[in-house]
């Protein structure tokens, strides 16, 4: 059993702190992600857990042990480098068993490791190879059969996958999901690809400046950002995010957007928000679309626009539009008509799908999607 | 117009391959010149005929196959103690974080303005009661603290060279950072190492000033020492002097030639940068 | 095994384990064994020496050694040779220097570019720096001496000399003597830096000049010089600082004579310290030379950081 718990753990760099005040919980078999853009901390909050990098305050469990004070050898890891950091001057096979041969292994049992692990991987071609004679590809394989071989509780990730090139990229990465599958481990995973994060994680942890801006599952994290900023960075296109006010609107409450719609808000939700204040209005693109084209909404709302740009992506088009001077953006799936620039045109907003934030400190207000209770 | 571009190129490479190897050559030639021919035939490019002679004396009863022996010894002793001492130099000033660290670089730095001439006396001071005047062990410890300096950033260069992730992936496989060290990084060194060594070599090999002032018995003298002393004896024999000086420039030529190479590399990554 | 608990609630302050301890103390066990040995042998010995410069030290006279404040400066600022050695200085380190860089300049960018049989052209002109430096004045001694060398029949054919005759023993052309030396024997340590230098400068800045039409010139003179520029200033610091302290060649070709005309710094001291024994005097003249090499060093790193800016 490996949970990993990490409690107000704390990161100097001389008088920059990189990371603050980091407590996290992390389930034993969990696939968790990290994802924030660079200098977010979210590698050498990882470092730390390997113990590549002394923590400056606070304490990390790995299992039952306290790891502050453990060298990397001895809290029972292995990870993943960007660059893969295979041994040069090794073949692949020993590469893979150089670990067993340190902890004194005998050779029966590193052979018959190594060679399950090359299996697993499909590397058992190229086993008497060097490094420098393989692909990125086969060398991403390698760096994870070197981390599988050594059986480790907690596998920790960086960046596994950013050298290679997109399509491998892809590949690669329903094959570390294919692999956690068969390899059930506690594995802390770090990237900057938010499409990485989505697809791999059983939770994402959202990093900004060293702190932990949100943890949730893939859903929560894309469906309730808890702030505009895991807003913006979660999904592509991002959140269109547009500036508002709240009025009130007969019994209940609305969201005015300067120049453009007036959208109702559920009071459900929204209770506690008081009218005639200044929010961040967060919109899905998935959440707005012209109407002769729309697919069923929650609870659709009609107004209209300007198309100022399509951008057709084969199964799905991008559409841009102006909602009271703000370009927003639109994404519809299989648009089976002809779309181009024209006046206004009839949309549908899922009214369903909307989130306010606050303008000031890019918190979350609410959004008509219930919170998941605790 | 192109080919008058190409010739004149061409002319540059041989007057510079001209300019590095004449001074070479006529070392060698005056040592193949017999003597009787030396001064008929002093300035002519090649003598009518030519002798080993002077090179089976001072191989056979000359002193300097001692002063040869006593050099290699020095040199290679030095050569290796700097090269283990600059790895440890280089390898912590590439791989911590530490107090002190930019005081120490630049100590290394100003060591290199010391003017050496001063330090002989109170070196000698501080050699004579410890009984490492006249000694090879007391050239060793004074070539080794003269090279380090040079040789620690040189080794700082190629450590840079390699990447933090091998060790760190070497350490999380279970290995101590000592073994990290020695089991990874080490042998990716090797050319490094390789031109560390055969730097140091070949300075410790041209050292005259220390070996001049430190060694006083016949037996222990390096061949600086033997050669010049040869030079200050009445009545000069050119062609064995000559034949010492060619052999004395094996060893250091051999080693340079093959470090040459990796000595470009190492400067790239680092050294020179400042 | 430590499993020391850190109280969360201190979480800014460091945590001081015996482990962490150990790693805050493991760059100084690589550290120590050659910082030590280069101080002991070299950092010592020079504050022995400077203590020595204002003493009263000559080693005939024990009886009369002591405390003389500023004499030996005081001596030196009115001895004649300590002002031709001065001079003599600077132009033996000058010149040496100056055609150490360009003639190692030429050579590296002969050698950048690929061509039949580089390799071995490349290991033949690195050559002399493998040369023993006291090797290379013999050498060159020889080489000047016309009894037994073509070269001064060859200066005075070519009308650089008005007969083939030794210039080590002429007053006014004795220090070019050890000068020629110098350059040939350091042309390649430049050349090998300038070489790594060029190869550092990134090859798209070259396309970028090729395609807004510039000539290898003008790529040369706008990228090559001022990105080798700043890399180099600390080579050219250290190898001028390494010339200008250098007797060995001096001491070997001409002794410093003759009568002192070739007499450098670091030689006058040398030839003080030894065939006077004045070793107090010869101590205040390296301190001299030190002092001057500081500001000179000073000097440079502060023109490199006004051409970093």
């Amino acid at each position: 059993m490996a949970e990993v718990s990490l409690k107000g753990v704390v990161k100097r760099f001389g008088p920059v702190q990189a990371v603050h005040d980091f407590t996290l919980d992390i389930a034993h078999e969990e696939f968790v992600v990290f994802v924030g853009p660079s200098g977010c901390g979210k590698s050498t909050t990882l470092r730390m857990i390997a113990g590549l990098e002394d923590i400056s305050g606070g304490e990390i469990r790995i299992g039952d042990r306290v790891v502050n004070d453990l060298p990397p050898r001895a809290r029972d890891i292995s990870m993943v480098f960007q660059n893969y950091a295979l041994y040069p001057h090794m073949t692949v096979r020993d590469n893979q068993g150089f670990g067993l041969k340190i902890a004194g292994s005998p050779k029966s049992e590193i052979a018959e490791k190594v060679g399950r692990a090359a299996k697993l991987l499909g590397i058992e071609s190229f086993l008497t190879r060097k490094p420098a004679a393989l692909s990125g590809g086969q060398r991403q394989r390698v760096a994870m059969g070197r981390a599988i071989v050594r059986d480790p509780a907690v596998f920790l990730f960086d960046e596994p996958l950013s050298n290679l090139d997109a399509k491998l990229r892809g590949q690669m990465r329903t094959e570390i999901r294919k692999l956690h599958e068969k390899v059930r481990t506690t594995v802390i995973y770090v990237t900057h690809d938010q499409v990485e994060a989505m697809t791999l994680a059983d939770r994402i942890v959202v990093m900004r400046d060293g702190r932990i801006e949100q943890v949730g599952t893939p859903d929560e994290v894309y469906h309730l950002p808890a702030s505009d900023f895991v807003a913006g960075f979660i999904g592509s296109p991002p959140m269109n995010l547009l500036d508002a006010r709240t009025v009130r609107d007969g019994d209940g409450l609305a969201v005015e957007i300067p120049g453009g719609p007036r959208l109702p808000l559920d009071p459900e939700a929204c209770r506690g928000i008081e009218p005639g204040r200044d929010v961040r209005l967060g919109l899905r693109p998935e959440a707005i679309a012209p109407e002769r084209i729309a697919s069923e909404m929650r609870r659709p709302f009609s107004f209209t626009a300007d198309i100022t740009l399509v951008e057709p992506l084969g199964g799905e088009a991008l559409i841009f539009l102006e909602i009271g001077g703000t370009e927003v953006t639109a994404r519809v799936f299989r648009p089976n008509t002809r779309l181009s620039p024209e006046k206004d045109v009839p949309f549908v907003v899922d009214l369903g799908e909307l989130n306010l934030f606050d303008p000031e400190s890019g918190r979350r207000l609410c959004g008509t999607r219930r919170m998941p209770t605790q | 117009m192109r080919i008058v571009t190409t010739a004149g190129i061409w002319l540059i490479r041989f007057a510079y391959l001209a300019f590095a190897l004449f001074p070479l050559l006529w070392l060698l030639r005056i040592a193949l010149t017999p003597d009787q021919l030396l001064y008929t035939e002093g300035t002519t490019l090649w003598p009518s005929v030519i002798t080993f002679e002077n090179f089976r004396y001072v191989i056979e009863e000359s002193p300097f196959p001692t002063y040869f022996l006593n050099t290699v010894i020095v040199s290679l002793g030095t050569a290796a103690i700097v090269t283990v001492l600059s790895t440890g130099i280089g390898y912590a000033f590439s791989r911590f974080r530490f107090r002190g660290k930019t005081a120490l670089m630049v100590f290394l730095v100003i060591t290199q303005l010391f003017p050496i001439v001063m330090l002989i006396t109170p070196l000698y001071q501080i050699l004579a009661p410890v009984g490492l005047v006249d000694t090879r062990i007391g050239l060793v410890v004074v070539f080794t603290a003269f090279n380090l300096p040079f040789a620690a950033f040189l080794m700082h260069s190629f450590f840079e060279g390699i990447p933090r992730e091998l060790e760190q992936a070497a350490m999380i496989d279970g290995c101590t950072r000592f073994q990290a060290l020695i089991r990874i990084i080490l042998p990716l060194m090797l050319p490094g190492v390789g031109a560390t060594l055969g730097f140091v070599f070949t300075a410790a090999w041209s050292e005259l000033l220390f070996s001049l002032m430190l060694i006083s018995s016949e037996a222990k003298k390096t061949f600086a020492v033997g050669l010049l002393s040869f030079v200050g004896r009445s009545g000069v024999d050119w062609g064995q002097m000559m034949a010492a000086a060619t052999l004395a420039l094996i060893p250091p030529a051999i080693f340079f030639t093959a470090i040459q190479k990796y000595l470009v590399g190492g400067l790239t990554a680092g050294a020179i940068k400042g | 095994m430590s499993t020391t608990v850190n109280d969360p609630g201190r979480t800014g302050a460091s945590p001081r384990t015996s482990r962490q301890r150990l790693t805050a103390a493991e760059p100084y066990l690589y550290l120590a064994p050659g910082i030590a040995i280069v101080a002991l042998v070299m950092l010592v010995p020079l504050v022995v020496g400077v203590s020595f410069s204002f003493q009263n030290y000559v080693i005939f006279r024990p009886a009369a050694r002591g405390w003389s404040g500023l004499e030996n400066y005081a001596e030196l600022w009115s001895d004649r040779t300590f002002w031709l050695a001065l001079a003599n200085t600077a132009k033996w380190t000058f010149w040496s220097v100056l055609f150490q860089i360009s003639l190692g300049l030429g050579l590296a960018l002969i050698l950048e570019k690929p061509f039949p049989g580089r390799a071995i052209f490349q290991s033949l002109v690195f050559l002399p720096w493998a040369v023993p430096t006291f090797l290379s004045g013999l050498n060159w001694q020889w080489l000047f001496n016309p009894i037994v060398s073509p070269l001064p029949g060859m200066l005075s054919a070519i009308g650089m000399l008005d007969e083939p005759r030794n210039i080590l023993s002429d007053p006014d052309l004795a220090l070019y003597g050890p000068i020629t030396a110098m350059i040939w024997w350091g042309v390649p340590f430049f050349a090998i830096t300038l070489l790594a230098a060029l190869r550092s400068v990134p090859s798209d800045l070259y396309e970028a000049a090729a395609i807004d039409g510039a000539t290898g010139w003008e790529a040369f003179r706008h990228i090559t010089v001022p990105f080798l520029l700043p890399m180099m200033t600390i080579t050219i610091l250290l190898r001028t600082v390494w010339v200008a302290n250098s007797p060995e060649l001096i001491f070997v070709m001409t002794g410093g004579g003759p009568a002192n005309t070739s007499q450098t710094l670091p030689n006058y001291v040398f030839t003080s310290a030894y065939s006077s024994m004045n070793f107090g005097y010869a101590s205040a003249l390296a301190s001299v030379l030190m002092v001057l090499l500081v500001f000179y060093s000073i000097f440079l790193l502060w023109i490199r950081g006004r051409l970093g800016q």
